[in-house]
């Protein structure tokens, strides 16, 4: 079975990507979205994101893990080796949405599991809405390595609409008061 | 070593693909009618091994010893009933189809199997004259 | 109806309910809650589908793989990668095992769905099987054997009758 693809041989293509303490970390550098792909792009964005600003089309390369910690030179697809970056790279968990500030990243976690589905980045705090309501995050997204990337609110997420329950995880790399990483 | 759940041998058995479940029909226990010698045209002998995860992937010889009664030699089609299975699943089942397998004589047909050169377990089947039984 | 079983894996309105997801724990799981995988489960358990028609619909989604080119059929073969996971069939084996061995840039997501499947396949029990049989046979002897309870159980009695050939020594 497969014959058509085994006669491709290995395409995949991988860089070096490490985290702060030295461990490898799997990555695989993908293919461009054909048109089909591009156009079919707009049905998702139709259905998930009427909130969402696009800052970028479709494009390869990356996913959201690529985007956050490997530049957009590649895709990291292991939740596992996520959580060790989140470890060996020194980023600490944030107690409450109301201490995340531009540039922490947003984690969505797939709650039966406990795998994370996503990770983006912060960009701003946007007024909530009452001048006395909580600031909201405003992050930067790549969905997978065959979309664009749009900025949307953190909350504003298409797991929920599929019927998966998730919640959020806050991470940053700046110095906290006191030691307090995962 | 894996451990042996059961080891039975029956007349048939069927398995259900859609649900990955074995039946077994007339399992043997004694066998008569007529003078010996008698022709078991079908039998199998079915193990279900239980696999521990230090032991998946490594290599296993199930085998199928029959002991025949009054010392009747085991014709050599069946000397080496083996299988060798490399489990990478919690539980592995072997199914040793014999067929054709004539007895001489009366007494006990004893199935012996045979775990990478072990003992693990037995089934006899007895050979009864034809005025015994129902 | 077989054929929109396998059709329905296809369809613009299953790949916007998958939405973006890509790692292959999520993918999978989402794939083995949906009514798609659970249609292709159960069409191939009632025999609406066989595994020749499943081998068929992999050869025609493959024949779109082109070099370079992302494959644009991944969802389907990561769905049928689930429907597959619990079959305890040889095609189901050698599906997933060749699935998950390619090292194909184009089609990285439903491999990687596929090792989510096989890894979880480990709960499922495998089996072997071997005849041996008697080979020369020469002479006919007509008998008939009996299984029968051991003594003092009562029950059912099989009974097995009819002519055999058997070998003269």
């Amino acid at each position: 079975m497969f014959e058509q693809a085994k006669l491709l041989g290995t395409t995949e293509r991988s860089i070096t990507v490490e985290t702060h303490k030295g461990t490898r970390i799997t990555n695989v550098i993908e293919p461009e979205p054909g048109h089909q792909q591009r156009q079919f792009y707009q049905a998702l964005l139709a259905k998930y994101g009427g909130n969402w600003e696009e800052r970028k089309p479709p494009t390869g390369v990356y996913n959201c893990a690529g985007h956050v910690w490997a530049s957009r030179r590649t895709a990291l697809f292991e939740p596992d080796e996520w959580r060790l970056i989140l470890d060996e790279d020194g980023y600490r968990r944030l107690e409450a949405p109301g201490e995340v500030a531009p540039g922490d990243l947003v984690v969505y976690v797939e709650s039966a599991s406990a795998e994370i589905l996503h990770v983006a980045q912060i960009l701003e705090l946007r007024p909530g809405v009452a001048p006395d309501r909580p600031r909201v995050a405003w992050a930067l997204s790549k969905w997978d390595a065959k979309s664009g990337e749009v900025m949307h609110y953190a909350y504003d997420v298409p797991y929920g609409k599929q019927g998966i329950e998730f919640s959020i995880e806050w991470w940053t790399d700046r110095p906290g008061s006191r030691a307090s990483n995962r | 070593m894996p451990k042996l759940e059961y080891f039975l041998v029956a007349e048939s058995m069927a398995m259900d693909k859609n649900r990955n479940t074995v039946s077994l029909f007339h399992v043997m226990e004694s066998l008569s009618g007529g003078s010996p010698p008698l022709l078991v045209p079908t039998l199998v002998a079915v193990s279900c091994w239980k696999i521990s995860d230090e032991e998946m992937g490594s290599d296993f010889q199930a085998a199928l010893k029959i002991h025949l009664p009054g010392g009747q030699a085991l014709p050599e089609e069946f000397e080496e009933s083996t299988i060798n299975f490399t489990p990478h699943e919690r539980r592995f089942r072997t199914h040793h189809f014999v067929k054709g397998l004539r007895i001489d004589h009366v007494g006990d047909v004893k199935f012996e199997m045979v775990l990478n050169g072990k003992h693990v377990a037995e089934h006899v089947v007895s050979i009864e004259p034809a005025d015994q039984g129902d | 109806m077989s054929g929109n079983v396998l059709e329905m894996l296809r369809s613009d309105e299953f790949a916007l309910s998958a939405g973006f997801l890509s790692t292959p724990g999520p993918l999978r799981r989402f794939l083995a809650k949906s009514r798609e995988v659970a249609a292709v489960r159960r069409a191939l358990k009632e025999g609406a589908i066989t595994e020749e028609t499943l081998r068929r619909f992999v050869a025609g989604l493959m024949s779109d793989l082109r070099a370079g080119e992302r494959f644009p059929h991944e969802l389907p073969l990561a769905a049928v990668a689930v429907a597959l996971e619990t079959r305890a069939t040889d095609f189901a084996e050698e599906f997933l095992h060749d699935l998950a061995c390619l090292r194909v840039a184009e089609m990285g997501l439903c491999t990687r769905v596929a090792r989510e499947c096989l890894k979880r396949r480990t709960s499922l029990t495998r089996s072997k099987s071997r005849s041996f049989e008697r080979t020369r046979l020469a002479q006919e002897i007509p008998f008939s054997v009996r299984t029968s309870p051991s003594n003092g159980a009562r029950g059912a009695v099989g009974v097995a009758q009819g002519t055999w050939i058997c070998g003269a020594k």
